[in-house]
């Protein structure tokens, strides 16, 4: 792969092939909670995009000089800085925004989205390649936020950023905007996404891709077989 | 030795570092509605009473001007028309959400309830963010402090958002027969 092919990779690998929320499975606390309108999505999805940006910039910058001892303190420190920074300015020019978000602002500090490009990429690629995988990660979790907050609105409220949608407005979903109806939107998104980018269940779950595999030492296999 | 001092002390330049930025940042980013109406409040004033001569209860604290609350945890701010004897009082009470209703109860000049209009609503859209709608609001127009709010029936599927706007009302009308006197002074 040419440098320039690599470098527009790490910037559109988050978008469909890596999304963090709907091929990743990360960050599914404020997929969840926060996308019951496709306002909140975006505005969830920006913020976190925000901090991923910055938070990817200044640890690559600080790579060398932060003691592998420290790195993940060091990297929630810088993380939770942008974190309120984004919300101080959320609170003072968009409150309405900032109390529908509520707790979910302030907890994208522990996202896993960010702690992990942080520990994964950044640490260890130059700053230019780490704010371009930054910003992907980010638009794909918006884009996966604002998918979900839509279909969300639309069907459990008939409205979309605020604007009534005939017939769906006298026929609300209200299973939509509960969390089960968040849990189905999800799947059928996840499902989705798998068929356009064609992606396949494995031919057999092995013991190197799990997670547990330390702990088991292959007992759920003899199980299976007994 | 290097590997012992190293850590900590650029975890703490760090922190230093990233202290020192947030006190700029929020020097920078913060603004304070403390003591001032804001747009939406002079249009909550506008919407219940129509025009008329609005002006904040403020204290001064120091060098800082602040509302006056009376001591009251759910009351943020005080707004008087002095001419026509009406008052709203600015509330910010729990629904299903900690803080999720904001809202002005106006109070007209023979104390009952001229209407109610939300500043912000942080409940559940098409749940609990129903209780800001006009045909449950007008509800709570024309009660006294007397008067039974809890009469007043809770919404459907927002039970927790009814009662807390009817706590908000409640409370408002209570600092309202208590302090009408320091209100209008």
């Amino acid at each position: 792969m040419s440098e320039q092919r690599k470098t527009l990779y790490e910037f559109t690998k988050g978008i469909i092939k890596e999304n963090p929320v709907l091929v990743t499975l990360l960050g599914m606390c404020p997929t969840l909670a926060v996308t019951v309108l496709a306002e909140n999505g975006i505005g969830m999805g920006l913020a976190t995009t925000f901090v991923l940006v910055c938070s990817n910039a200044v640890i690559s910058l600080l790579k060398n000089v932060i003691p592998k001892a420290v790195r993940l303190p060091c990297f929630i420190v810088i993380i939770a800085g942008f974190v309120t920074f984004i919300d101080f300015l959320m609170q003072g020019f968009l409150p309405e925004l900032h109390s529908a978000l509520g707790v979910f602002l302030q907890l994208i500090t522990v996202n896993c989205i960010i702690l992990g490009r942080a520990e994964a990429f950044a640490s260890r690629n130059s700053l230019g390649r780490s704010v371009l995988d930054g910003l992907g990660m980010g638009i794909g979790f918006t884009l996966a936020l604002f998918a979900m907050g839509s279909v969300r609105e639309i069907l459990g409220l008939g409205s979309w950023f605020g604007m009534k949608i005939p017939y769906l407005c006298d026929r609300p979903m209200t299973i939509f905007i509960m969390p089960a109806g968040g849990f189905f939107v999800l799947g059928c998104l996840i499902a989705l996404v798998n068929k356009v980018a064609g992606k396949k269940p494995p031919k057999e779950i092995s013991c190197e891709s799990c997670p547990n595999a330390a702990m088991c030492k292959g007992q759920c296999k003899a199980e299976e077989g007994a | 030795m290097k590997s012992k001092i190293m850590p900590p002390l650029v975890l703490t330049l760090i922190c230093i570092l990233v202290c020192g930025m947030l006190v700029i940042a929020h020097d920078a980013a913060h603004v304070d509605n403390k003591g001032v109406m804001t747009k939406d409040m002079k249009k909550g004033c506008s919407d219940i009473f129509g025009e008329g001569d609005y002006e904040m209860l403020t204290r001064k604290n120091g060098h800082d001007t602040e509302p006056v609350t009376f001591g009251e945890k759910h009351v943020d701010s005080v707004i008087a028309d002095k001419e026509n004897k009406n008052c709203l009082i600015e509330m910010t009470c729990d629904g299903y959400a900690k803080g999720g209703l904001h809202l002005l109860v106006g109070i007209d000049k023979e104390g009952k309830i001229a209407g109610l209009y939300f500043l912000s609503i942080g409940e559940t859209p098409g749940l609990g963010a129903k209780v800001a709608q006009k045909d449950y609001t007008d509800k709570f127009k024309g009660l006294r402090a007397e008067d039974d709010i809890e009469k007043i029936d809770t919404m459907t599927a927002a039970t927790y958002s009814s009662n807390g706007l009817k706590k908000a009302c409640e409370e408002a009308l209570d600092v309202y027969t208590l302090h009408k006197g320091e209100i209008f002074a």
